[in-house]
Parts: C-alpha cells; structure tokens; sequence
C-alpha cells in the first residue's frame, strides 16, 4: 500500500482559508476528527496515498499541495509506518477492558466459592469419636467412661452413638441421659444434639475382670449419615485392681497431671456419682491404699 | 507502553501480597506463641505477695497453681482460699477448676515477712493434646 507524507501545517492553513470544519473534511476523507487533528499537527504526517487524495479533493487542491516539499511516494515496504499502529489500538483496548476481565474474574471467584459452600453442605458431615477409659478400676466401685463426639464446628447435628459394654460391665448413670430405650442388655444407644465437641459420659462398675476378647465396642454417625458410622476410637478395656481408676500409673498417688485429666477429660463426675471429694483429697495427701474389708480408699496422710 | 505499565502493576500487587502475608505470619505466630496460661509476681510489699494469673483464650479448663516458700514459713491468709497449705514443707496449691479467660490476682500472707523475699512458684495445666504444661512464675 502506497504511503505519502502531508505537511499538516498546509492541510490545516488550506482548510481554514476555504472555511472548512474539520467535521466535514472528517466526513470526505472518511476517518475522524481526531485523525484530521492529528494529521493537521503533525503527530502523523505519513498517510496512505488514498487518504491524501480525498484530503486534497476535500481541500480542493491537486495531491502535490498538501505533500511536503521534496517528498516522493514511496512503497508502504520502505517506510515506517507512523499511523497509530495496530498495537496501539490494542493496547488502548486492553487497558479499556482489563477492569471487565477483573469484575469477570471476581464473579467467577464468587461463584465457585457458592458452589463449593453449597456442595460441602450438601456432602455428609463428618465426625470422629473417641473413648477415654480409665486403664484399672477396683472391683464393683463406680468408674466413668467418656466418649468425646468431635462434629462440624457451628453445625448441629444429631448424633446417633452406639456402645456395647463386655460381660460383667453394670451402667449406673449416664450424661446426657438416656431415653427409656437407650440401654438393652448390655447396648446403650443415645440420639443426641451435637455441635462441635460433644462428651457422652457414663458412670459404671465392673465386678469381673474382663475376657480378653470381651471389650468396649462403640460407634458413632451423624443421623444425615447413618449408614457409615465411624468406630469409637480410643482405650477398650479395663482392668481389675487394687488401684483407684484416677491413678492412671498406678502408683498409689494421684498427682496433678492425674487429677487434671479428671476435670480436663471426664467433664462434671460429681452429678453423675463420682465422689470427686475423695479423688481431691487423695491428690492433697500423700498417697491411699485400698481396704478390702471395709471396701475403701484409706488416704495417707 | 501497556508492557511497562503492566508489569509496574504486577510489581505492586506483588509486593502488596508479601506484605500481606509478612503480616498474616506475623499475626500468626505471635496468636500461636501466646502460651494459655501465664503468671508473674506484681508486687511484694511487707509480708503481703500479689501474682497475676493471666487466661489466654482458647482457656484451659482447669490448672494447678503452687507456690514455695521457706520451709516453716507460717501462711496467715491466702486469696482465694489455697487447697492445700503445707506450713511445713512451705508448699501452698491452688486448683481453679472451670477457668475462663482474663486476669485473676492471687495473694498470700505470710510470717516472717522476710520469706516473701524467697517466693517462687509454678503454674501447671493440661494441654489439648494431652501433655502438661509447666511454667515458673515470672518476676
């Protein structure tokens, strides 16, 4: 394509004389009034051949007046082109449209995120249990047994939890309670509100030791889920001894690790029968025996 | 020209991202370095000690508080009332049981006003995980 070179200087004095708009020139050569600015001020001088001879048609004048002196058309091949290359346009129209792929970019951001909520809460909740069982206890006294229920934080949800006890296991209480038909034989079975961490605790006693396969078996599962309970994890079994079940390393002294696991782990045992007072008095004295005649902790001083 | 100014603009949304992580980490750390439970000695003024016990959030649920003072050291009051108190072994235990969050002054009188002078004491409580915390009180 052929280019020439204008002296907008003239294009602009040829205009003015003959009392043309730059609208009207705009509309004969068919670019804009921007482009007739630009060509009158210099900022493009070098235009296709076609564009400058409706400019000079427009102007009335022959091609030759409106060129610069000692200025030859030359090929398109030769000369760089100085019109608002195609670049540029697409520069200005990248900076135009970035703020729409940004707000573009954000809804999508926003609705991923809705999905994703709306899928998470549509999926079964998950949760995890775990038995804490003191590791003895003496024969026919009262011992807890706590299943902490770990569930969706800031979600209620109800809770079905399932526990066999072995042979010889005796419930004398349970926290929360247990509906009517919560325990059959040896089952106890709540269906329990839970948000987040839930205890289920139960006061027992146990007169026999146990057989090595006769062990504490329990499950849990959210009711939107109730067909895949999870496992109580944790401690399942007890043994017989002469040692009180607050004394986990059985030396005959209940230390303060010892009777902060029994506030910290088994929540309130005084409601549910546990004689508290004697576990804090054995932790302020020095030690305790069993008595097997009397069937009590003897506390030394 | 769109390259420069694209590029300009990358720089500075980078280096707003490292500092907004600079700054997340940082809160980060000092929330996870804070210890649960802390307590130092405020004041030691004639035969009375005042410590302060200070409860982060989340609490523990229940600790153990025990102060040593000279064996033989006689204990004329304590606020609140210690569990145990052991004239002669000088060892004085306080239990909170169900604690919450915040600020708790604990005192102690005691005779001669002298034994104030050697006071020491630890703070003892249960971690989630299941271990024990054991921190001497500040000065």
């Amino acid at each position: 394509m052929a280019m020439v070179k204008i002296d907008g200087t003239k294009v602009k004095f040829l205009r003015e004389q003959k009392g043309l708009t730059q609208l009207y020139v705009a509309t004969v050569v068919q670019v804009t009034t921007d482009t007739i600015s630009r060509w009158e001020n210099k900022r493009y001088p070098t235009i296709k051949k076609e564009n400058a001879l409706r400019l000079a048609e427009a102007l009335e004048v022959e091609l030759n007046e409106i060129l610069e002196e000692f200025q030859d058309e030359e090929p398109a091949q030769n000369q760089p082109v100085t019109e608002p290359p195609p670049s540029t346009d697409k520069t200005r129209s990248f900076s135009k449209i970035w703020p729409l792929l940004l707000l573009s970019a954000t809804i999508g951001v926003l609705i991923a995120a809705i999905t994703w909520f709306f899928i998470m809460h549509g999926q079964p909740l998950k949760i995890s249990a775990k038995r804490m069982l003191p590791e003895r206890c003496t024969a026919d006294t009262p011992f807890p047994v706590s299943i902490e229920v770990i569930g969706p934080p800031e979600a209620v949800v109800a809770i079905i939890l399932k526990e066999n006890l072995p042979e010889h296991v005796v419930v004398k209480n349970t926290d929360p309670p247990l509906a009517p038909s919560g325990q059959k034989n040896n089952t106890l079975k709540w269906l329990h509100k839970a948000e987040g961490r839930t205890l289920f605790t139960y006061i027992a006693t146990l007169s026999k030791p146990l057989n090595i396969n006769d062990v504490f078996i329990g499950s849990a599962a959210a009711s939107n889920d109730s067909e895949n309970p999870v496992t109580i994890e944790g401690n399942n079994t007890i043994e017989l001894s002469l040692h009180h079940w607050a004394d986990s390393d059985g030396d005959n002294v209940i230390n303060d690790k010892e009777i902060l696991t029994v506030y910290d782990q088994y929540g309130d045992l005084e409601k549910l029968g546990i004689d508290i007072d004697l576990i804090e008095e054995i932790w302020l004295g020095s030690g305790y025996r069993w008595d097997p005649e009397k069937k009590v902790y003897e506390i030394l001083p | 020209m769109f390259v420069k100014r694209l590029r300009s603009s990358a720089l500075k949304t980078l280096l707003l991202l490292s500092l907004l992580s600079c700054f997340i980490t940082a809160i980060t750390a000092t929330i996870s370095s804070a210890e649960p439970a802390t307590g130092r000695y405020i004041s030691v003024s004639g035969d009375t000690i005042k410590l302060q016990l200070t409860i982060a959030s989340p609490a523990p649920q229940n600790l153990i508080l025990e102060q040593y003072v000279p064996p033989g050291t006689q204990i004329l009051s304590t606020s609140p009332k210690a569990r145990k108190i052991n004239s002669k072994s000088g060892v004085v235990k306080w239990l909170f049981k169900g604690v919450s969050p915040g600020v708790t002054i604990v005192t102690m009188q005691v005779s001669p006003a002298s034994a104030t002078q050697a006071v020491n004491g630890i703070l003892r409580y249960r971690l989630p995980g299941g271990g024990m915390s054991e921190q001497r009180l500040a000065r």
